[in-house]
């Protein structure tokens, strides 16, 4: 088994991205790792606090991003190197902080790896973030490989630390989650003892001499770019049609050329570095063709840039052109694939290729819906969300008047999302905003707004942002009910602590951060309540959206079904009478199956009843208070 | 094609949201979609089943009268103010107790006290307060009965009680209800759907006289004066006194009736029903003769219940003085009149009365009477 830390220059391991990411960082002599978890990003930090004792590392899982990049910072300004790592929609919190830190300069390497998610498979956009990075001016490297991951993280730490501001390392779902062969290289040995020296200023005044001062770094890191070693061309000396591209553009770059044979038509650019632009090196590159494609994920960044050096270098004419995504040859939106890039390649080559038949795909999706058990999208069996949203659903319902959540990022944003939901959700912005917009709608009274407003959160989105929205509620008398969701986990990206659990990222008691008590201290009205209680839980709902009286908190406290430990038994088994439940003739109409939708009840097509599946059944019980017939039992288990 | 939607849909679209439904509780206690909820009907999802009985108990869809009277007395349906009679007559419980509590004469408890007592019914099913809210309650002893007395004029959707009782082998039930309840479940009987309701086991309904009911919100009104726990009754005295009585243990609130009359549903106005046409035995006050009840007699069971009642000792009758009868006419005749006049006006159309069935000159002769 691969150790992180093995000092094996030379040697070649398997590594995930995100672990090739983490072993740049431990190979550059890092000393500090902070972060906030979030898909694609958490393993960098995760793979660190598993060797932040062995290394010495201090590793934490901060409150949010823009934290996490001050405690990288404040390793940098004494001297140490440090890693922050988030992902892309991390990046839009961190930026408050980025923006000023650049201007302010750094002392010690400090390398912000930010983590793209193309297609948003696990995210609420797809936000590309290079013109962010590119706005801040700050040096921009895109991996392709997990070797490439380990060796711009490494690279792009000594940079730092050489011209004095941070440099950004782009990875994105498809670099961070693949897994590739990586040659180490040595661990750095770094005993430096962490100081701040006085005499120096880490700040972003005077703004215009700063400002001037970043520019001159920008213009020194192109320099230094122009010979990148991360930047080169694989292909014929003068190729019929050049592919220019960054990141897992590469690969699927080469697969589609391979997959038409064009190999000796085509060649491929690949470009490592992308802000601030190699001009020269590109020039050079523009110089053996007169016809471009582009291929990046996510939005025209490079494409866009190189269209100004194409245009400043004179090479942009009516005989040359550039193809991407602003020519339709790319779709702009949406994860790349070999596909897509193979679809471009025949436009512009006329190459040949039969894709797939769709008779095909159709009977291989039969073959798999013939294999694999159908699963819809949604809450787990026993998830207290599903218990907790039953209830506010059946709250605005009776309430009468249109009510509606104002949702956060978590697992209970399968609410509006998946086929399991109550879609009671009707607003999801960012981590925070439920709150944040609850407190706005709860000002709009005087408009005629009325609908009752339940803005919910998680017990880690709490910490991350919404205390500020839960202050300003209370501040400007705001007439909503905040539901902090507290399953005792940051549950959606992987189960890291946070300040509510008690321990830290490396495993180790830390002091618990009190909900309750800052509600309290904020002199809040607060209830706690088990979202298993579902009768009880919607009658107290209903009266408190009638009393219209400022900002109230409800906390549904049940930690997360995927905490019980797996020797755990269920604490209830359950199942249902047949003799009480009557099928199609009860005039439910399947409510259990078709309207609560707990996976664990199914129908049982041949005697016409439901039924529990006791393979997924976790034995919570809640069903047992939504059959009109009482026909789901409950006995607890004994010992 | 509406055939095609779905009951609750069909249901939603032509009494609910028209302001039509009066909270009766016919279409609840069967299914979880349909909920009771402070004096409105609550659709808590989506229900796919187009046969549905939520539709076809509606006292407020597709009431066909003829059929509903002749499944009931045999006849079509008449169109007469006070509908099928026996016998009108006037009644008081024998018992302190019952008068005491009860709202007039206590002749609604006395009756199914004998109906229990005669195994005519095991079961009834009244409305009762709780903690200011009335409910339908299913009851079976004289203690149960005397703790349902007295009148809170909110609407209570009794027949949820009604539709959520589990009947075993040979019970029979008996209701107390106000028209549109009464209504319903004849309705019930004439269904397709009928063996799927508690409506088979249905022996005895005693229906009360309703000018109107009172909504939830009025509740709010309600506490400003008293706490609700402590409410027994409410009464409306005969004009001129144009109050609204609030009675507590040891007084008697007055309430201006125009700070009341706000309260009261649309539905109440679309409703021709005064005195509980579609009852076995129908109980009103008897205005101007205090502590006593009018009764309309209409069916043979209801007869020998109070004649049951009356050989017990439970009960003593007299006549109805013609002043009395009289003013019940007019009165049943003057909303009946009303009703089809906003049935009409609602719907734009003479012959189009929404939810009711009726023949073309039975309409005319009840808009021409006066």
């Amino acid at each position: 088994m691969f150790a992180l830390t093995a000092n094996a220059a030379g040697k070649t391991e398997l590594l995930f991205g995100n672990e090739a990411i983490a072993r740049g960082a431990l190979e550059a002599g890092v000393r500090v790792a902070a972060s906030y978890p979030g898909t694609p990003s958490s393993e960098i930090l995760e793979n660190l606090a598993g060797v932040a004792e062995e290394a010495g590392l201090y590793v934490e899982w901060s409150v949010n991003e823009k934290v996490a990049v001050e405690v990288g910072t404040a390793a940098s300004f004494v001297g140490l190197r440090a890693i922050v790592s988030f992902k892309h929609e991390g990046l839009n919190v961190a930026l408050d902080t980025l923006c000023h830190v650049n201007l302010a300069g750094v002392k010690g390497g400090l390398v912000v790896v930010v983590c793209d998610d193309p297609t948003g498979w696990s995210s609420p956009s797809e936000n590309d973030s290079r013109a962010i990075i590119q706005w801040l001016n700050v040096p921009l490297l895109e991996p392709s490989t997990p070797q490439e991951a380990k060796d711009m993280t490494r690279w792009a730490l000594e940079l730092s630390e050489q011209i004095g501001t941070y440099c950004v390392v782009r990875s994105s779902t498809r670099v961070s989650h693949t897994t590739g062969t990586v040659t180490l290289g040595e661990i750095a040995s770094r005993d430096i003892l962490a100081y701040f020296d006085t005499s120096k200023l880490f700040v972003f005044v005077p703004i215009v001499k700063k400002h001037a001062d970043l520019l001159a770094k920008v213009e020194q890191v192109k320099e230094i770019f122009e010979k990148s070693q991360f930047n080169y061309y694989e292909g014929p000396e003068q190729p019929e049609l050049m592919i220019i591209s960054s990141g897992s553009g590469r690969l699927y770059s080469m697969e589609a050329v391979e997959c038409l044979r064009l190999e000796k038509r085509v060649g491929i650019v690949h470009l490592g570095t992308t802000w601030p632009v190699p001009a020269k090196f590109l020039e050079k590159q523009l110089s053996r063709t007169s016809r471009v494609l582009v291929v990046e994920e996510v939005d025209p960044f490079l494409e866009r840039n190189l269209k100004v050096v194409a245009g400043d270098s004179g090479w942009l004419n009516r005989d040359h052109a550039i193809y991407g995504k602003a020519s339709g040859h790319i779709k702009p939106f949406g994860e790349l694939s070999p596909e897509i890039v193979i679809n471009a390649l025949v436009r512009l080559t006329g190459a040949r290729y039969e894709s797939r038949s769709r008779e095909y795909d159709e009977r291989a999706k039969q073959a798999a819906k013939d294999l694999v058990i159908g699963r819809e999208v949604m809450w787990c069996p026993g998830c207290p969300h599903r218990a907790t949203f039953w209830t506010i659903k059946n709250a605005f319902r009776l309430d009468g008047r249109d009510g509606f959540v104002s949702g956060d990022i978590g697992c209970y944003g399968l609410d509006r999302r998946g086929a399991g939901g109550y879609l009671i959700t009707k607003i999801a912005l960012a981590m925070g905003s439920g709150t944040g917009v609850g407190s706005g709608l709860g000002k709009l009274g005087q408009f005629g707004f009325s609908q009752p407003v339940i803005a919910v959160c998680g017990d880690s989105t709490f910490y991350h942002a919404a205390i500020p929205a839960l202050i300003n509620a209370k501040y400007n008398r705001a007439d909503v009910i905040m539901m902090i969701l507290d399953n005792s986990a940051t549950a959606m990206t992987g189960f890291q602590p946070h300040p509510g659990v008690g321990v830290n990222a490396v495993g180790k008691a830390a002091p618990v951060v009190d909900i309750e008590g800052l509600c309290r201290g904020l002199d809040i009205p607060l209830e706690v309540m088990d979202p298993f209680d579902i009768t009880e839980n919607t009658k107290r709902l209903v009266e408190l959206m009638s009393d219209r009286d400022g900002v109230r908190v409800v906390i549904m406290r049940r930690p997360c079904i995927l905490l019980r430990p797996p020797n755990e038994k269920p604490p209830f088994k359950v199942w249902v009478d047949t003799l009480k439940c009557r099928g199609d003739e009860c005039g439910c109409a399947r409510y259990c199956v078709r309207v609560f939708k707990c996976p664990a009840i199914v129908w049982d097509r041949t005697r016409g009843r439901a039924q529990i599946d006791e393979a997924v059944c976790v034995g919570c019980g809640v069903c047992t208070c939504i059959c009109p017939a009482s026909a789901i039992m409950k006995e607890p288990r004994s010992e | 094609m509406s055939q095609q939607l779905p009951g609750l849909d069909r249901l939603q679209k032509q009494v609910l949201s028209q302001g039509l439904c009066s909270f009766c509780g016919a279409c609840t206690g069967m299914c979880p979609y349909l909920v009771p909820f402070q004096g409105r009907v609550v659709v808590m999802e989506s229900c796919p089943v187009t046969e549905s009985r939520c539709c076809q108990f509606c006292p407020r869809m597709g009431v066909d009268l003829d059929l509903v009277t002749s499944t009931l007395f045999g006849v079509a349906y008449s169109g007469e103010p006070i509908g099928e009679v026996r016998e009108v007559i006037i009644a008081r419980s024998t018992e302190a107790e019952i008068r005491e509590r009860a709202q007039y004469g206590g002749t609604v408890s006395t009756l199914i006290r004998v109906a229990l007592e005669s195994r005519l019914i095991n079961t009834a099913v009244l409305a009762k307060l709780v903690d200011g809210v009335p409910q339908g309650v299913t009851v079976s002893s004289a203690k149960e009965i005397l703790d349902c007395c007295g009148s809170s004029y909110l609407v209570c959707p009794v027949l949820e009680a009604f539709n959520r009782w589990q009947p075993e082998d040979n019970d029979r039930v008996g209701v107390v209800g106000i028209p549109c309840q009464t209504l319903a479940l004849a309705h019930m009987r004439t269904s397709s759907l009928s063996p799927q309701s508690n409506v088979s086991r249905l022996n005895l309904v005693i229906g009360l006289f309703c000018t109107w009911a009172l909504s939830h919100s009025f509740r709010k009104v309600l506490a400003k004066w008293a706490p609700l726990s402590v409410i027994r009754r409410t009464d409306i005295p005969p004009p001129p006194a144009s109050v609204f009585h609030v009675y507590t243990a040891d007084r008697c609130l007055s309430i201006p009736l125009d700070d009341v009359r706000s309260f009261i549903p649309p539905a109440c106005a679309l409703c021709w029903d005064m005195t509980s046409e579609m009852a076995d035995i129908s109980i009103g006050a008897a205005e101007g003769i205090e502590g006593w009840n009018t009764v309309i007699i209409r069916t043979k069971r209801g007869q020998e219940l109070v004649r049951t009642a009356v050989l017990e000792g439970l009960l003593e009758t007299g006549e109805l003085p013609k002043v009395n009868f009289d003013h019940l006419m007019k009165s049943a005749r003057l909303k009946k009149r009303r009703a089809l006049q906003n049935l009409v006006q609602k719907s734009g159309k003479r012959e189009d009365l929404l939810y009711l069935r009726l023949k073309r000159e039975t309409v005319e002769r009840i808009l021409r009477n006066a």
